[in-house]
């Protein structure tokens, strides 16, 4: 539906994105995930048009966007609809005038505008507020105008850019859902930008985690947690301990259900995973919640810090040189022997 | 190629503002590097020889200087009143403070030779006179100047206060005095705004005509127009005017980074900076200057005024008689608020949005700067020829374009203020729907800027609506505006007579202005 293939983007001498190849598929809610300044906000301002990308082509629904260093085809040719940061309003609007100048043109009949508007307003739940103007709305209220514009044309695209970056928690949650259903509900391609780990998680059937101008990796959320394809990703999705060691060949059974195991500091573990090989210098993610106290266990290792954080209890213990983050029930001290269940393979040194 | 009809309509703009504004200067300035005989440096050799230049350069700059130097004091000072003192009708204070900046400067002019003058205000109520010797003097210019100018850095400093980070003043106040805090803390923040303040008092007043004019006072705006309109000796004229464009041109090189942050930082949001109070010592003492200032500045004149003008016998005959002027002055002035606001916005849009900004700017300034006289005589040069052109020197249009010529540019800095402030996602989200930019401009980006186009028009208004030095130059045969007639009649008229066209001026300007701020509370509270 729609790729992007090899954008670049520099701005003042500074790159900002650099070979960037996505193909996103129809019908998904794919999340642009990163931390801030990898280029996620100018990547979907290239999709929507509202910059040209330096090198590179883009490709909407077969038609050929943007290349050559220029937009081939206006922000308004590409049958998209789109949710800014800062939601960008019309104060001199009331709620319906915003989404009726999105389609003030001759091609839509006034009785079929007045259908979308309708459609738009009760998808986002606005009927009652239809004559308000934005600034007598809740943040909350903006937040589904923007959205009702941004849909209102119905567009086979939606771009959102981090709209929900500015809400309290609460608020945050309640439109994540309303997004979900909508998603659900129009079954739009959407594209929504954010660097919120958990928003991504919860909304997205893909992600793209971008790191300094290009993406990293791309997959689902278990996909991308549970394979990482390198310490950034890792240590983005959840929290992680980095282990370095090497990957050595299971010599001792060969109808063990892993050909490979994980040669670290603290001990050897099973590998599971596709495209193993025997690595000399490997790295080695342990997510905290694989790792649980096991009193057989032939790992042992002294608690040096423990955090009650309500739900569960983050505790730090040392083995050797190597630091173990694990959750506990409670709050431990002293030492303990830990059993790890699962290792990921993640490919390179370690990157600081 | 297809033009756009964005790029068309700039392009139209700027080709307007061209002719009107760059043509003019441009031509003088061309002018000064020739003598009748061809091109020479002689107009300029003899600005460092000439004695009487040297009288005209002194002159201009110690006005200029003392102008800059005493207004900014006074407003700074008021302005910390108006930010930081609580008190009641604050709003009612801060209109009648403003008042002298929206009358013509030369308006005050003739209050200072009513009230100094040999048989003035002050001779008669003390019963001996005083300071008349002062009156037709630098001096007394410089002090009209001054209460001419100083809400400029009161509206400055006021506005610059209350941008302030209140955290900023907390954090130090932990540690340090409150004094320390104010020396140390907010003036280093407020610095920038308040130099500014000072560099257009000091551009305002090298420009001004009126006032040196009256006070007889010889000054580069001054020369320029007797050189011309006395001794109708072109050449002198331009002698004169050139050190004046070129030490423009430097002040607006200099001015340029400051007046520009000035102006894109001119309606962020203030952070509420009232915490930092006045203590009760010192608020005794702002109070009362407050009230000397009000007195003096406003209210002196119009009862000075007042008191000649009641001697006239007749008031609204006197009405009658000018009806002409004033509404000559009305309308013109409305005329050119609105051309001025139209093409500025198109400049003030371009500005926001190019690489340019600098130099577009300084261009800005330099000619905002440049004293109207000579404006108009540059205006002479390029339309009293035959033909199509006298058609457009003998009428009205070319008094259009000499008020324009120097009032596009302040339309244009002013409006690229509010555009810049606007969030460029406004109209990105009209460009994603498809709308072209003539509709996001008339139906998004123009109603988004209301106040600031309203605010612009008003201060295009009051400029033009006591515009003197080009006017007096190109004014067709026969008609004229309100503040010619005022200049004209200075000297064969009895004062009560002026006295009273004062008044009417001063009303004049202020009917429409109340009428305005009105609408404008009216529609805020909406």
């Amino acid at each position: 539906m729609l790729k992007l293939i090899n954008l670049g983007k520099s701005f003042a001498g500074r790159t900002v994105v650099r070979n960037l190849t996505l193909e996103i598929i129809e019908g998904e809610l794919l999340c642009l995930l990163g931390p801030s300044g990898c280029g996620k906000t100018t990547t979907l301002r290239m999709i929507a048009g509202l910059e040209a990308p330096d090198t590179g082509e883009i490709y909407i629904e077969g038609r050929r966007a943007a290349a050559n260093g220029r937009n081939i085809l206006h922000p308004s040719q590409r049958n998209i609809g789109v949710v800014f940061q800062d939601l960008a309003l019309w104060p001199h609007l009331t709620v319906e005038g915003n989404l009726r100048f999105i389609l003030d043109s001759p091609k839509i009949s006034g009785a079929e505008k007045e259908v979308r508007i309708a459609r738009a307003l009760e998808l986002a739940n606005l009927i009652e507020h239809r004559k308000a103007y934005p600034g007598t709305l809740s943040g909350g209220e903006q937040q589904r105008t923007a959205i009702a514009r941004a849909i209102v044309a119905q567009p086979k695209l939606l771009l959102f850019d981090e709209p929900l970056a500015s809400l309290d928690p609460h608020l945050k949650s309640d439109l994540r859902q309303q997004i979900k259903r909508l998603h659900k509900t129009l079954k739009t391609t959407i594209i929504y930008i954010t660097h919120d780990q958990g928003e991504a998680f919860e909304l997205a059937t893909r992600i793209a985690v971008m790191k300094d101008g290009s993406v990293e990796q791309v997959g689902s959320s278990e996909q991308i947690y549970y394979q990482p394809s390198s310490v950034f990703v890792a240590r983005f999705v959840g929290d992680a301990n980095i282990l370095e060691g090497k990957i050595i060949q299971n010599a001792a059974c060969s109808n063990s259900p892993s050909q490979f195991l994980a040669q670290t500091p603290i001990g050897m573990f099973p590998l599971k995973g596709p495209q193993l090989a025997q690595i000399e210098e490997a790295v080695f993610v342990i997510r905290p919640e694989d790792v649980c106290i096991d009193p057989n266990s032939e790992i042992e290792a002294e608690v040096e810090e423990s955090i009650f954080l309500g739900g569960q209890t983050v505790c730090r213990a040392r083995i050797g040189e190597i630091n173990l983050r694990f959750y506990s029930k409670s709050s431990l001290q002293g030492k303990v022997r830990l059993r790890v269940q699962n290792v990921i393979c993640v490919g390179g040194r370690v990157e600081k | 190629m297809l033009l756009s009809i964005k790029s068309a309509s700039l392009t139209i703009a700027f080709a307007l503002f061209a002719c009107i504004s760059l043509l003019p200067v441009a031509v003088m300035l061309a002018e000064s590097f020739s003598i009748q005989e061809g091109p020479s440096l002689s107009n300029y050799t003899s600005i460092i020889m000439d004695a009487r230049q040297q009288v005209l350069l002194k002159n201009s700059v110690i006005l200029s200087t003392a102008a800059a130097l005493l207004a900014t004091l006074l407003g700074a000072g008021l302005g910390f009143v108006l930010a930081r003192m609580d008190l009641r009708y604050k709003r009612l204070l801060r209109f009648l403070l403003v008042i002298p900046l929206l009358v013509p400067p030369y308006i005050l002019g003739v209050v200072w030779i009513f009230v100094s003058g040999r048989n003035g205000l002050i001779a008669r109520l003390i019963g001996y006179d005083l300071i008349s010797d002062w009156t037709y003097s630098l001096i007394g210019a410089s002090i009209v100047m001054t209460l001419a100018l100083f809400p400029l850095p009161m509206l400055i400093t006021e506005a610059a206060l209350r941008r302030i980070n209140t955290r900023l003043e907390e954090a130090a106040l932990i540690s340090a005095s409150g004094l320390r805090v104010l020396l140390r803390i907010t003036l280093p923040l407020i610095a920038r705004a308040v130099f500014a303040g000072a560099l257009l008092v000091f551009i305002l007043t090298i420009a001004e005509f009126g006032v040196p004019a009256l006070l007889r006072v010889r000054v580069f705006a001054t020369e320029v127009f007797t050189q011309f309109a006395a001794f109708f000796n072109f050449g002198a004229a331009t002698a004169v005017a050139t050190p004046l464009i070129l030490s423009t041109l430097v002040v607006a090189l200099l001015a340029r980074p400051i007046l520009s942050e000035e102006i894109s930082r001119q309606r962020m949001s203030g952070w509420g900076s009232q915490r930092l109070r006045v203590t009760d010592r010192w608020k005794m003492a702002a109070l009362m200057g407050t009230v000397l200032v009000l007195l003096v500045a406003t209210i002196l004149p119009v009862l000075a005024l007042g008191v000649q003008a009641a001697e006239v016998s007749g008031l609204i005959n006197q009405v009658r008689s000018s009806s002409s002027e004033i509404f000559n002055s009305i309308s013109l002035s409305a005329i050119v608020a609105t051309l001025a606001i139209a093409i500025g916005l198109m400049l003030g849009y371009a500005r926001a949005q190019t690489r340019w900004r600098g130099l577009i700017d300084v261009l800005m300034i330099a000619i905002f700067a440049t004293p109207s006289t000579i404006i108009g005589i540059g205006l002479i040069n390029i339309w009293n020829r035959p033909g199509l052109f006298s058609a457009v020197y003998g009428s009205w249009t070319i008094v259009v374009i000499a008020h324009l010529a120097r009032l596009i540019p302040v339309a244009a800095l002013i409006l690229s203020g509010y555009l810049a402030q606007m969030p460029r996602s406004a109209e990105e989200a009209a460009d994603v729907a498809g709308s072209g930019w003539w509709r996001t401009l008339t139906r998004i980006i123009i109603p988004m800027n209301q106040p600031g186009i309203v605010a612009a028009w008003i201060v295009i208004f009051i400029f033009s609506f006591g515009e003197l030095g080009a006017t007096v130059l190109v004014s067709p045969a026969g008609s004229s505006t309100l503040p010619v007639r005022i200049y004209t009649i200075m000297a064969n008229s009895t004062d009560a007579v002026v006295a009273a066209l004062c008044l009417i001026q001063i009303v004049a300007t202020l009917i429409p202005l109340v009428m305005l701020m009105l609408i404008a509370q009216t529609k805020i509270l909406n």
